[in-house]
């Protein structure tokens, strides 16, 4: 589903330019849930914001659904490839009804029978009909998050980019959210690319994952792997091990990295 | 039995809306020793409120009461705010999630530091105080970073620089909201280590805040769980596992971990009645 | 339990407040409900809301509340004191100056509404177009900002109605010509924001045009500063256009202008105050109420201070 070589995204210009994503190359099945993990300065969720459409500023080769991405992207692409973002509370329109903000992507690519697609969409992520006219400051995070899932699914995607669905939400609504996504997958046969700095997030939801580190990939590895403790790089190790909970040893050994990179 | 730091008794903390009366904290009590007390709830539970209520840093439309606050001598409870000025960043100390915001943008972080010295200190004794505070948080080059303004410093940094700031006066009882919330995985260990030390060397009282069960079960010594202003449960930390309040089980289940795949997670079925 | 008690109140009231809305309509219509509710709990505002009102009511019904014709002369009864046959009097032509300001309310709100219709959209369209695109669209809207911004108001209005002419309408035009450049700055300040949010991310991502997006998404959101400031600077606006009435390049005489009328009272301002002093009074009243209304608004359409 998508095939990324060497994708490279630089922020500013001259002397000042930062390099958020290094060549970058990795292949996501369709079908397949694909991790994304990181520290937060990463460059994970550049890539997938360079992927959406978001940012033009990149370079290198990126391949969905078998056709090659230009930095301009046609309408039709944006049928095919939705993105979820991480603040609940930023990502919907304060002024629109949950109903607006379903029925501009109907809109704008002109389908037809939009109550009938609202009214799927909206019972597909667990929300009844009576949420369709509430604004987004008369819903709770995870109903937001709903919603905001539900106006990616509403143009019937092929493969979702998922940016720290849940970070900003409570461990409880964290799993609903997580099910519900499951749940989709389960229905639809999507191909997920999440992103998240949280491993047990990403070993629950997908089948494989990259570990990056400043704007590259470390190390590409299955959820399998990973559980084993299969991994080769030493940064995936001291990810997997901080995610386990708080060790005195760990603390004490990694003092002198942290002044290096200061 | 060895005294309690912190002693607080049926503390309860409510906000005034324009609408309505918000109890955010409902007459819980707890203690805090030599210890690292963990207080853990989702968004909303009052945990929050209840740090900032020992303090007497409730905002301004939020109400304080308690049937008594005792730390050490004083009774934080009918404490004026003369008498808080004596105890706040002093003899209890305050930690947030983001050091952004609480360290002065345009001022050298060493500087900062020094102005919580005592008076009276000459130049170089101050200089050298503040060097020897950067080394106890384990800053490897404490004259460099002396001299950096706070933009200039990452997260982790940043926030070991407020822990800094706050042993200056040494205190007896860090507060402690969410401070390693807003950092790496990797950083958040060494935090967590500097916290931990201070704990066990300086005979510190630690009151950790945190979202994160997985955290608070393997860095602190007892935890309470807190829901809807209520401690619900309280218990040793390394006993967690086997909580008995349906709240903290459910929470607990419904956490993804690593190697134990399972199709679906547990969702958290909330009882009215644990919120009575 | 609220919710099960509100959703069984019937009629209007059950409407307005229920927890769930069922249409589109009613989910507008329970913004408006909850705004009114905000802005009427503020005193201050209502005062200034309800001045802005018996204006309006003034200035529609001005044959009818008026007790003479507006330009009726009567040299015999010049200059006369407030009495009961003349409220405030009558000016240097014996003109009933009660029903000159009544008249000259028409006038007043004309100007203000005209202004404000011209000026809020060219400066809302220059600045979120400004803002949304960046780069060169950035410069070259800003730089032409600039240069109106450059001038004092008052200096460039005059100019304006130098070049075009005294007048009504051309007073209008150059009032408005110094009223929208900070309303496009504002809203290109609003943009910067809006701009960068996921929202305008998220409606990106699904292949919105650029100037839907301009139009449906960020201009609701730099609206509602756009109104408070153009209502705060209704004030400023009666005052210039009563200022080029003064100086004789606004209306012209014998029109019941309120400046006008204050500049010819000036010559009489020491044997016959009441002259100056009723048009006077209703601009700063006039003035001073819109101020209130802007304030309660601000209230209620931004309430960033909760």
């Amino acid at each position: 589903m998508i095939e990324v070589e060497n994708l490279t995204v630089r922020f500013g210009k001259g002397k000042a330019a930062v390099t958020a994503v290094d060549g970058v190359s990795f292949k996501v099945n369709t079908g397949e849930a694909f991790g994304l993990v990181g520290e937060s300065g990463c460059g994970k969720t550049t890539i997938l914001r360079a992927l959406a459409g978001l940012n033009e500023d990149w370079s290198g080769l990126v391949r969905i659904d078998g056709k090659q991405l230009m930095p301009h992207r046609e309408r039709a692409f944006y049928k095919l490839v939705q993105i979820v973002f991480q603040d609940p509370y930023g990502s919907l329109h304060p002024r629109f009804t949950v109903n607006g903000t379903l029925m501009e992507p109907i809109k704008i690519h002109g389908l037809d029978r939009a109550d009938e697609r609202i009214d799927r969409v909206l019972r597909q992520v667990g929300l009844g009909p009576s949420f369709r006219f509430r604004y987004p400051h008369q819903l709770s995070g995870g109903q937001r998050q709903r919603v905001a899932i539900a106006r990616a699914l509403i143009l019937e995607p092929k493969l979702m980019l998922l940016d720290e669905p849940t970070s900003a939400l409570d461990v409880s609504v964290q799993a609903e959210i997580l099910n519900l996504l499951t749940d989709i997958r389960d229905s639809t046969g999507l191909t997920f690319l999440l992103v998240s700095h949280d491993l047990a997030v990403v070993s629950h939801m997908c089948d494989r994952l990259a570990v990056m580190n400043q704007g590259q990939i470390y190390e590409e590895l299955t959820v399998e792997d990973l559980v084993q403790r299969r991994y080769k790089n030493d940064y995936t190790r001291q990810l997997f091990e901080a995610s386990l909970g708080y060790d005195r040893r760990l603390g004490a050994g990694g003092a002198a990295l942290e002044d290096a990179s200061a | 039995m060895i005294k309690p730091l912190l002693e607080v008794e049926d503390l309860s903390v409510t906000f005034k809306t324009p609408h309505r009366m918000v109890k955010a904290v409902r007459d819980i009590s707890f203690t805090v020793g030599k210890e690292k007390v963990g207080i853990v709830g989702e968004s909303g539970s009052g945990k929050s409120a209840t740090g900032r209520a020992i303090l007497k840093l409730t905002p301004g439309n939020g109400i304080v009461s308690a049937k008594r606050m005792q730390f050490e001598e004083v009774d934080l409870a009918d404490a004026t705010e003369e008498d808080m000025l004596a105890v706040r960043g002093k003899r209890i100390g305050m930690i947030l999630q983001d050091p952004k915001f609480s360290l002065d943008p345009v001022m050298r972080v060493g500087d900062q530091i020094a102005e919580a010295l005592p008076p009276g200190l000459s130049k170089a004794e101050a200089r050298e105080r503040v060097l020897e505070m950067l080394e106890s948080v384990r800053i490897r080059n404490p004259q460099r970073v002396y001299s950096l303004y706070p933009h200039e410093c990452s997260g982790g940094m940043g926030q070991r620089i407020m822990i800094a700031m706050m042993l200056v006066p040494e205190p007896k009882l860090l507060i402690a909201d969410e401070p390693t919330s807003a950092l790496d995985v990797t950083v958040r260990m060494q935090v967590l280590a500097i916290l931990d030390d201070l704990v066990s060397r300086r005979g510190l009282g630690l009151m950790f805040i945190s979202h994160d069960l997985n955290l608070v079960a393997t860095f602190c010594d007892r935890v309470l769980i807190m829901y809807a202003g209520r401690i619900v449960e309280e218990c040793k930390a390394s006993k967690l596992r086997q909580a008995t309040h349906p709240y903290t089980q459910g929470l607990l289940a419904s956490l993804p971990r690593i190697g134990e795949r399972q199709k679906k997670l547990a969702t958290l079925v909330r009882d009215p009645a644990w919120a009575l | 339990m609220t919710t099960a008690v509100e959703s069984e109140k019937g009629g209007l009231a059950g409407y307005l407040t229920a927890e769930v809305s069922r249409s589109p309509t009613q989910a507008s219509l329970q913004r408006l409900y909850f705004g009114c509710r905000r802005f009427a709990q503020n005193p201050l505002a209502m005062i200034g809301f309800t001045i802005l009102m018996v204006l309006l009511l003034i200035a529609i019904f001005a044959p009818w509340i008026a007790p003479y014709p507006m330009n009726e002369q009567n040299l015999q009864t010049r200059l006369l004191p407030p009495s009961g046959d003349h409220f405030f009097g009558t000016d240097e032509l014996g003109r009933d100056i009660f029903s000159r300001v009544v008249y000259g309310s028409r006038i007043t709100l004309q100007i203000t509404t005209l202004v404000a219709v011209i000026a809020a959209p060219i400066g809302l369209i220059m600045g979120t177009t400004s803002g949304y695109f960046g780069g060169w669209t950035d410069t070259i809207l800003m730089r032409i900002t600039d240069i109106f911004l450059s001038f004092p108001p008052l200096i460039l209005a005059l100019g304006f109605v130098a070049a075009l002419g005294p007048g009504i309408r051309n007073a209008v035009i150059a009032i408005a010509l110094t009223v929208w450049p900070p309303i496009a700055r504002l809203a290109r300040a609003e943009t910067l924001t809006v701009r960068s949010s996921d929202y305008i991310a998220a409606i990106r991502a699904q292949g919105a045009p650029a100037w839907r997006i301009v139009v449906k998404h960020v201009m609701p959101m730099c609206l509602s500063s756009v109104i408070i400031r153009i209502t705060l600077n209704m004030a400023g606006i009666i005052l210039t256009a009563a200022a080029l009435g003064f100086l004789g390049l606004g209306a012209q005489p014998p029109m019941p202008e309120w400046g006008a009328m204050l500049s010819t009272g000036r010559q009489y301002l020491l044997g016959s105050w009441f002259l100056a002093a009723s048009p006077g009074l209703a601009i700063l009243v006039v003035s001073l109420a819109f101020n209130l209304f802007g304030d309660g608004l601000r209230d209620v359409l931004d309430p960033r201070d909760e």
